[in-house]
């Protein structure tokens, strides 16, 4: 679907935004006055500026000449190489995979569990391999803060 | 006053002394490397350790942790685009493009080099400054201190040239990032969803490691390859041309310097300040802005001399009145009060020899810590080389893991994979990313500082004003918005001026 | 033989069995203290707080019946509910017990947002106490309480001081109701120090904070103490709770309590309240309280528990005073 010259996942990146904003500004519209003053102004601001942007993505004339005159870089920059969808889904997933994990099951067993996963099903490298660095992990971990930093070592929602 | 200068630097050349300083180096690099570590956890661990020692030898070994932390930041920084400490991330900016390109040990040479520099000012400008040191923190108030929030946050947008809009932008959600929590001021908690963690606020190290290390092995892993990607040859030989990089860019090393002992000096404002404000300046100053971000060494210089230069005029506020001017000054008065000193206002002049000892230790770790760098600079820079599937996990890992141990709550975590996808999505979508920093850093201070201010004022927009130094920074300000739009007005009036001569003559 | 080899094997087991589940329980019993035991500091690390505890932890160690490490763990955040709630969730088995800003630290309770309740955790001991003072710039033209009272007619007296949840701006608030003198707090400042150096610089027109800090402020020409709320002053000249009649505000005292999770046995509450009082008899840290000048109050666990107690009947009283803005 295109709209105004553009095919709307262009417009994505915006519209993203404005959608956090608005919400950031409605929030903000509950708290007294002068909780709310600073936090409203600054919503306020960058709504406007992301219609700006939004316009400015469009192929009509005055959004090409928003764009020369606010953010001519976008014009003149080489546009990083558009990786496929899956990689970059894949690659989201493994980080958000691992935040999970240390959450819900603790560094000690998180964190090796990540390095051999990552080295043998993603990486393909040999189970040996994956192994090994896992325990270095281990180790690494365990020494770093039982032993150096004697900081409590988080143990998953499920600790005792 | 040189011979109490001197006494310092003899009580440090004992061989106990010595070797503490090497020990607090050692530990100080590498707490500085290992990203949510850094200074303040290191001399916090180290504090057990200290009981049995001398004061002297105690201020040895803090000296040498706190002047070597910003060399392994700015490491790692470098290399995997990790801040190894929060100030160092705005060394990630170009010093990783250069990485990239396999110019790593450029950077680091660069880095080494402008450290050792900036330390160099930033102690001769503590030692300069130490005679006014009670009336320069009593110069600086909340209204102070909102203009220069103000002056700090103009000076990020008017940098961001050829991305201006954008970076306004990135700049107010890094400004309504700031807001969250809890904010005694004006009262009551603020975008916390009623989220215990975030009553303190998005907390400014792990959404750091988001938004640079995470983002960028999210990145890293999406095209593969290693670091160094398409570079034919990591060029380790450079390193000494990146020593005198330095040299050749003295204007950005002293304006780094400059603006590093500024703002070290003023409590409260931290290293993130320095670093970034330096890297936005030098990119104004610049005849071709849009090579920043790309692998311009200046934007390595400019922010590491800051960062040390930071470090030695930190200590002012701390020598004035004994108050601590940042995390790592509070834990060394603690060391202080441990070893049964006081430190209060009398600090100069009661422990006289403690202080200096310090400040000499301060400057010899960073100078050796920076000479150290570069000899681990050929066996480092082959991490460039690693391929990417090893390398990310181990990154990921680390800075995952580092960023909950910045105050063990695992929390951090989530705030640290949150804005690494922000990050990610930033470096997709070419929104720049330093706007944010600054933003999320300023913007808490000078909303707090312009309640204060008003307080102080009675309402009045006045107290901006009729305070000297709150007057003069004002003036900057405008000054500096005002600037640009006369210089394109001028630029058609010189054209015209000089046609005219060439015609007529 | 195979049948009594099997029949002396079973006895062998059970016995073994018996043994080590005696053993087991024996050891649970009287074993105390066995792990590493963690102090928290509800701050970052240089603070007061954190320093108090770390000059005492050496000393600690060596009291205990068993030489085990006690480890300082800073908690910082929340304004200390969150060192609060991971005391009130820690194991009750003296492997966890920190010290707490008291009365300051009820207010975050009072106000219903917390999830633990100070006085249902094990009341230890204390590490010490500071009594409070009023102070004014050197320079300031404010010399005396009655002068601050006769400011207070025409405008609000201006205080600079912390957030709510520290006993120094319940101290502001109450203080100033207790003299009569109209207040408007300049709060936001970041650290524990900052709105000190606020008091220097002028931001407002007095400070109230405790003394040794303005003991040694004074010592440095950057404040002038004009009152203390001691009952018997310390300082030669200047009013105390008994000249300026007023005996309320020497009940403002911040306490440094130290406490374990609720429902901890009560042997081993007894074996670290004696170890900590004996610690701060130890030679090495009354000469470092003395230097440092800092004033150690041992107190047993039933007189932590008692003054708890009492600072939380000093709190509700002065409640509706303390609403925060």
């Amino acid at each position: 679907m295109r709209v105004l010259g553009r095919p709307l996942a262009e417009y994505m990146p915006a519209l993203g935004l404005l959608a956090v904003s608005v919400a950031y500004l409605v929030v903000a519209l509950g708290y007294k006055p002068d909780s709310r003053a600073v936090p409203v102004a600054v919503a306020g601001t960058i709504i406007v500026l992301l219609l700006l942007d939004l316009i400015s993505r469009s192929e009509t004339r005055i959004g090409r000449s928003l764009l020369a005159l606010l953010n001519p870089a976008a014009l003149t920059d080489q546009k990083p190489v558009a990786a496929s969808a899956g990689r970059q889904v894949a690659a989201v997933l493994w980080i958000l995979g691992f935040t999970a994990g240390l959450v819900v099951l603790g560094i000690l067993t998180a964190a090796p569990l990540y390095v051999f996963a990552a080295l043998h099903l993603k990486g393909r490298r040999s189970i040996p391999v994956a192994l090994a660095a896992a325990a270095v992990a281990l180790l690494a971990m365990w020494l770093l803060f039982a032993v150096a930093l004697r900081l409590p070592l988080y143990a998953g929602l499920f600790a005792a | 006053m040189l011979d109490l200068w001197l006494s310092g630097i003899q009580h440090l050349l004992q061989v106990r002394e010595l070797l503490f300083l090497m020990l607090g180096m050692a530990i100080g690099l590498i707490f500085g490397a290992i990203p949510g570590l850094g200074g303040s956890c290191a001399l916090a661990l180290l504090m057990p350790l200290t009981y049995g020692l001398e004061p002297i030898t105690a201020l040895a070994l803090s000296g040498g942790v706190m002047g070597a932390v910003p060399m392994g930041g700015s490491i790692t920084a470098i290399l995997l685009n990790t801040p190894g400490t929060a100030p160092n991330a705005a060394t990630c900016l170009d010093g990783y493009p250069l990485a990239k390109q396999g110019k790593a040990g450029l950077a680091i040479g660069a880095a080494a080099s402008a450290n050792s520099i900036g330390g160099i000012i930033g102690t001769i400008s503590v030692l300069a400054v130490l005679p006014i040191a009670k009336d320069l923190v009593l110069a600086f108030g909340p209204p102070e201190f909102f203009v220069l929030a103000v002056l700090g946050l103009i000076t990020v947008a008017t940098a961001s040239r050829g991305k201006l809009m954008r970076g306004l932008i990135t700049g107010a959600l890094g400004l309504m990032i700031s807001f969250v929590g809890y904010n005694d001021v004006v009262g009551g908690e603020r975008f916390t969803l009623g989220i215990g963690y975030l009553w303190d606020g998005v907390h400014l190290v792990p959404a750091l490691i988001g938004l640079f290390a995470v983002a960028e092995m999210i990145n890293l892993s999406v095209k593969g390859g290693s670091v160094s990607g398409d570079a034919r040859n990591v060029e380790i030989t450079s390193m000494w041309s990146g020593v005198l990089e330095t040299f050749r860019h003295w204007p950005t090393v002293l304006r780094g310097s400059l603006i590093g002992t500024v703002v070290g000096a003023i409590p409260g404002v931290g290293g993130v300040v320095a670093s970034f404000l330096s890297y936005s300046m030098t990119v104004q100053a610049s005849k071709n802005p849009e090579s920043f971000g790309k692998g311009n060494i200046q934007g390595v210089i400019a922010p590491e001399a800051a960062i040390n230069a930071k470090d030695g005029s930190a200590l002012i506020p701390t020598l004035a009145f004994g108050i601590p001017g940042g995390a790592e000054m509070a834990v060394f008065l603690g060391i202080l009060v441990l070893h049964g000193l006081q430190p209060g206002p009398m600090i100069l002049t009661q422990n006289q020899t403690e202080i200096y000892g310090l400040i000499w230790a301060l400057t010899a770790s960073c100078l050796l810590a920076s000479f150290i760098g570069l000899l681990v600079v050929r066996p480092l820079a082959m991490i460039t080389l690693v391929d990417s599937e090893i390398l990310v996990p181990a990154v990921i890992c680390v800075a995952l893991v580092g960023s909950y141990a910045v105050d063990a709550e695992i929390e951090n975590v989530v705030v640290t994979a949150i804005f690494g996808l922000l990050g990610y999505l930033m470096i997709r979508f070419d929104y720049p990313r330093l706007t944010v920093v600054i933003a999320m850093v300023l913007g808490g201070t000078a909303e707090r500082n312009y309640y204060q201010s008003m307080i102080m004022g009675d309402g009045h927009w006045s107290i901006f004003v009729s305070r000297p130094i709150a007057a003069v920074l004002v003036a900057g300000i405008v000054a500096l918005l005002v600037w640009p739009a006369l210089r394109g007005l001028a630029r058609p009036l010189t054209r015209r001026f000089t046609l005219t001569r060439r015609g007529g003559g | 033989m195979r049948a009594g080899t099997e029949f002396h094997r079973r006895e062998f087991l059970l016995a073994t069995a018996a043994a080590a589940t005696l053993g087991f329980v024996g050891r649970a019993r009287a074993a105390f203290p066995e792990k590493d035991i963690f102090f928290i500091v509800p701050y970052a690390p240089g603070g007061g707080f954190d320093t108090h505890v770390r000059a005492i932890a050496p000393a600690l160690e060596r009291m205990l019946p068993r030489m085990v490490n006690v480890v300082p763990l800073n908690v910082p955040g929340g304004a200390g509910s969150r060192a609060a709630n991971q005391l009130a969730r820690a194991k009750p088995d003296g492997t966890t017990i920190g010290v707490f800003n008291i009365p300051g630290m009820f207010d975050l309770q009072q106000e219903g947002k917390a999830d633990y309740d100070l006085t249902r955790f094990t009341w230890i001991g204390s590490l010490g106490r500071d009594h409070y003072a009023l102070a004014v710039g050197y320079d300031s033209p404010v010399k005396t309480v009655d002068d601050l009272r006769a400011l207070s007619r025409t405008r609000p007296v201006k205080f600079t001081s912390t957030g709510p949840s520290s006993t120094a701006y319940a101290a502001t608030l109450i203080a100033g109701e207790v003299l009569g003198i109209r207040t408007q707090l300049i709060t936001g400042y970041k650290g524990s120090n900052d709105y000190v150096l606020g008091a220097v610089r002028g931001d407002g027109d007095a400070v109230i904070t405790v003394l040794p800090t303005l003991r040694r402020m004074e010592e440095g020409k950057a404040l002038r103490i004009i009152a203390t709320f001691e009952a018997h002053g310390s300082l030669p000249g200047v009013p105390d709770a008994k000249v300026l009649a007023q005996p309320d505000l020497a009940l403002i005292i911040l306490e440094r309590l130290v406490a374990g999770p609720p429902n901890m046995p009560n042997e081993i509450r007894d074996t670290l309240s004696s170890a900590l009082i004996k610690a701060m008899a130890d030679p090495a840290v009354v000469a470092w309280a003395k230097q440092a000048d800092v004033e150690l109050q041992p107190e047993t666990a039933a007189q932590a528990a008692q003054i708890l107690a009492d600072q939380e009947k000093f709190f509700q009283k002065w409640k509706r005073y303390l609403t925060s803005g």
